[in-house]
């Protein structure tokens, strides 16, 4: 247990307090009222039942506000009310919230609330949401782009190159289209919060990875000063995005400074399904490749289908197409990525935050690029893929790490150059991710008088070992034992403002934070000790934890004893790390950094009934330098058995926009029986990262290459193309059944 | 007002009386009545694990089962397993980092504890087939099959 065994502890024990676990004195809890269609115009909402149902104190509609109904929020445009407004807009919108002295009175009394609707028919295609009348009239806040269609969101285009010439140069042309459907996170803690009425203003218990941003958003929607608005985020039971941007937090602030009480609403698993998934995407793509397998154009259309409201979808979609070629020089390229309005629940960030999609697509390419050409696929990549300090796209971060020997380290831990067991194929895809730009991140690490350490940081713990990570590096730079460092995080009350817990960006953006403010509380310590012996600043050493000025020696404890007195007193010093910020770039400003992975695997299919057997996975990841070694290794893990479930199993099914599975039962995620016999994770650490000793952020990585890898191994075992997941039994078999299996 | 049932049931060697709607599951019982929050609320299905307890030594999920069927039953949360400190589990657990968010960890424990007990040497099988109830997000299992694995071996030593 030598390392900061207390975090691990609380987790083995159950000892840590989830969202759910959490009760404040003199709570009430809420229950959503749902409608199973796709969409419905709400015509009378009959509470009368439900109220007189026991231990109901409240119903509360769309008629309990204003002409413009009930207050809107999203971390872009306030476009999504707190509960239906005249009409649901997707499947499993809250069309009324019952609140009573329990949750299960909570929802027995919602099932006694009756609404009288009328159905409308609603999508989930992009053909469909293409030919659909607007879903957002403009009385409210709401993205779209009418000249492009009424249910187009947005649309983002990027072009260089000469595309006419560099077709002409293309000796192989290929045209496909790459499907993947919507998915849900399915974090094993539902989504949960509290909203307690504090003064003037409101303070929120949340399963939300950002606090900073859901402050920000309760303020405006409430039209509160951010001082009266406290947000702390709950330690979370999985996220991988699904509670990144405001869910529960608007409704729980809202509706408890109705009741003048703290509210607690904690949804079911099965209101999970309806309240985070990650987006459907359908990218055609056209690729030109030379005689020598080197790419000379792309030309890609991607409809990402985000639901019925935008949440962070403008950043997902954008992103996306920016990256859209992967990580291959492409002399010319023609890119238009839209988000397109389905009336399906509100689509948001999701591990990969939409570059998955892209992979996929793109490294399908390149697979059968080089079946075509009769190269192999690891030659004809190594031929394409860009060089440390090559420009990526225009404006944006050039290559930061070395590429082409992630594909040599998978190709060697694989084995690749020895053919695979009889009847077992292999695949290999590559992807790569930009890192959100132009964020901040503020921290505190406060020196208490007898010299143990309090970290302040406004990132939230889910599971990628911020705690355990920033205890080790404050301690380490204090020269302190960890056990005398305690991290606390996500209280906007308490910590000082961290952008996001997102994007891979913690430990380069709190990590440098904390550096700096590490390197704040130093100086301090410096001129303290300076001062006490009587030397120059520059003539006090420390090292170790042990201060030396001129004829004074002592500890962090003894140096606060002499300035401040026996036990009083403490220092702070603070630090900050700002991305720059560049008006120019889609974005915003360039990326700190690239998360670049090569995934391989081998697997075999049983012809018979299309079932995968996936022998083996090789992982590299560029680390740049790897901090928490069984954490990073596990964060990779992760990703691709995640990886796995997305490609191979999971998929929500909607029927007219309809969800069909939204349960556990009916939707699969791997368990213990369904991951790799062997697995294998590596990293490539050349110290060359902008976080703390070189470091760079992992952890969404590895899902990104994993569905293209899995593909490609089939069609390299049975000479399949599946171009579509997720990559079923069914899928494998009806593919196995077609006369032309490259079809 | 509901009728309410009174229960007995051992919880963590501890005879408790808890006073329920008939309805009223096991997890609603430990998490409510007893204040015992280690044991986790998810799919209400049986189908993710993150509620195991023992009941009889035996693992159940007990958004499945109703307290009114634990009455007179021994049930013992993640609470009750470890002793004075952390048992092997619980330190294989942290020993080789198979708790990342810690959610779904209370129910490996108490399901990984149960197959120690029965199964003193498991195989590969034995710890893939005794937590194939357990759903984790975070880890991709491989660690928690080695936690279950070194613990075994600590055990028999």
């Amino acid at each position: 247990m030598s390392d900061h065994a207390p975090a691990k502890l609380d987790r083995v024990t159950g000892v840590l307090e989830f969202a759910d676990d959490l009760l404040p004195p003199g709570a009430l809890h809420g229950a959503f009222v749902r409608l199973p269609e796709a969409r419905a115009i709400l015509t009378s909402i009959d509470s009368e039942a439900a109220l007189a149902s026991e231990g109901v104190v409240r119903v509360f509609t769309a008629a309990d506000f204003g002409p413009d109904g009930p207050p809107r929020f999203g971390p872009v445009v306030r476009d999504q009310p707190v509960l239906a407004f005249r009409e649901t807009k997707y499947c499993g919108e809250p069309v009324a919230l019952v609140v009573a002295r329990t949750r299960d009175l909570a929802v027995a009394g919602a099932e006694r609330v009756y609404v009288d609707r009328v159905p409308l028919d609603g999508w989930h295609t992009a053909e469909s949401a293409l030919a659909a009348a607007a879903l957002h009239p403009n009385s409210y806040p709401v993205l779209v782009d009418r000249k492009d269609g009424a249910n187009v969101m947005g649309r983002w285009d990027y072009a260089w190159g000469d595309l006419a010439a560099a077709e002409s140069a293309s000796t192989l042309v290929l045209e496909n289209t790459y499907v993947t459907p919507f998915a849900h996170h399915f974090s094993i803690e539902t989504y949960s919060a509290v909203g307690i009425p504090d003064g003037a203003g409101v303070t929120v218990w949340d399963t939300v990875q950002h606090p900073f941003q859901l402050r920000r958003v309760l303020a405006e929607m409430l039209g509160l000063p951010v001082s009266e608005v406290r947000v702390r985020s709950t330690p979370l039971g999985g996220s991988f995005g699904g509670k990144g941007y405001p869910k529960l937090g608007p409704a729980v602030a809202v509706f408890s400074r109705l009741l003048g009480r703290p509210l607690k609403i904690t949804l079911s698993s099965e209101e999970s399904f309806l309240t985070g998934q990650r987006e459907a995407c359908e990218v055609s793509i056209r690729s030109g490749f030379d005689t020598n397998g080197l790419l000379q154009f792309q030309h890609v259309k991607a409809d990402f289908l985000v639901g019925a409201y935008a949440d962070i979808s403008t950043r997902v979609v954008s992103k996306a197409g920016l990256h859209a070629c992967g990580p291959y020089r492409t002399p010319a390229a023609a890119v238009t990525a839209r988000g397109l309005y389905t009336t399906t629940p509100p689509t948001t960030a999701f591990r990969g935050f939409g570059a998955a999609h892209m992979v996929m697509a793109v490294e399908g390419q390149m697979d059968e690029a080089a079946d075509r050409l009769g190269l192999d696929p690891v030659e004809l990549r190594l031929r394409n893929v860009k060089e440390r300090g090559e420009p990526t796209v225009e404006g944006e971060t050039a290559v930061d790490g070395d590429w082409p020997e992630l594909l040599r380290m998978a190709r060697t831990a694989m084995g690749w150059d020895q053919p695979p067991k009889f009847g077992r194929g292999r695949g290999l895809a590559f992807g790569m991710k930009s890192c959100v730009p132009a964020t901040t991140s503020q921290a505190s690490v406060r020196l208490a008088a007898d010299g143990s350490v309090t970290v302040l940081a406004g990132t939230s713990e889910m599971g990628q070992g911020a705690v355990l990570t920033y205890a080790r590096l404050v301690a380490d730079w204090l020269g302190v034992p960890v056990e005398r460092v305690r991290v606390r995080l996500a209280d906007t009350a308490v910590v000082p403002f961290d952008a996001l817990t997102a994007s891979s960006r913690s430990l380069v953006h709190m990590g440098r934070a904390l550096e700096a403010a590490v390197q704040d509380l130093t100086g301090t310590l410096v001129e303290l000790a300076a001062a006490i012996g009587g030397v120059d600043p520059s003539d006090v050493s420390v090292v170790d934890g042990t201060v030396k000025a001129g004829d004074w020696r002592g500890d962090y404890a003894d140096l606060l004893a002499r300035t401040f007195g026996a036990g009083q007193g403490e220092l702070t010093g603070h630090g900050q790390f700002r991305a720059t910020a560049d008006p120019g770039h889609v974005l915003g400003g360039k990326t700190p950094f690239f998360e670049a992975v090569v995934t391989a695997v081998e697997l075999s299919v049983d012809r018979e009934t299309g079932m995968l057997e996936v022998h083996k996975v090789v992982h590299v990841t560029d680390a740049g330098r790897v901090l928490n070694r069984p954490r990073a290794t596990g964060l990779d893990e992760g990703g691709v058995v995640m990886g796995m479930g997305l490609a191979l199993s999971e998929q929500l099914v909607y029927s007219a926009g309809r969800l069909l599975n939204g349960s556990s039962l009916d939707y699969r995620i791997p368990t213990a029986s369904d991951i790799p016999v062997e697995s294998i994770s590596l990293f490539q650490e050349n110290h060359d990262g902008p976080g703390p000793h070189g470091s760079k952020g992992l952890a969404e990585g590895g899902i990104l290459a994993v569905a293209p890898a899995l593909a490609a191994a089939v069609h390299d075992s049975v000479g399949v193309r599946i171009r579509q997941l997720p990559i079923t039994p069914e899928a494998v078999w009806t593919a196995l059944q077609d006369e032309d299996p490259d079809g | 007002m509901r009728a309410t049932l009174v229960h007995r049931i051992t919880v963590n060697g501890v005879l408790r009386e808890v006073s329920v709607p008939p309805s009223t599951t096991l997890l609603a019982a430990l998490r409510e009545q007893c204040g015992l929050t280690g044991t986790k609320f998810n799919c209400e299905q049986g189908e993710c694990g993150a509620c195991t307890v023992l009941m009889d030594e035996l693992p159940v999920n007990t958004c499945l089962v109703l307290a009114a069927s634990a009455d007179g039953h021994d049930v013992v949360t993640v609470e009750g397993i470890d002793g004075p400190g952390p048992s092997v589990v619980q330190q294989a657990i942290m020993a080789t980092d198979a708790s990342q968010c810690g959610y779904c960890t209370p129910g490996m424990v108490v399901s990984a504890t149960a197959l120690i007990a029965r199964c003193p040497k498991p195989t590969r099988e034995d710890v893939d087939e005794a937590i194939s109830g357990n759903y984790c997000r975070c880890t991709g299992y491989e660690s928690i099959i080695t936690a279950i694995e070194q613990a075994a071996q600590a055990r028999s030593e």
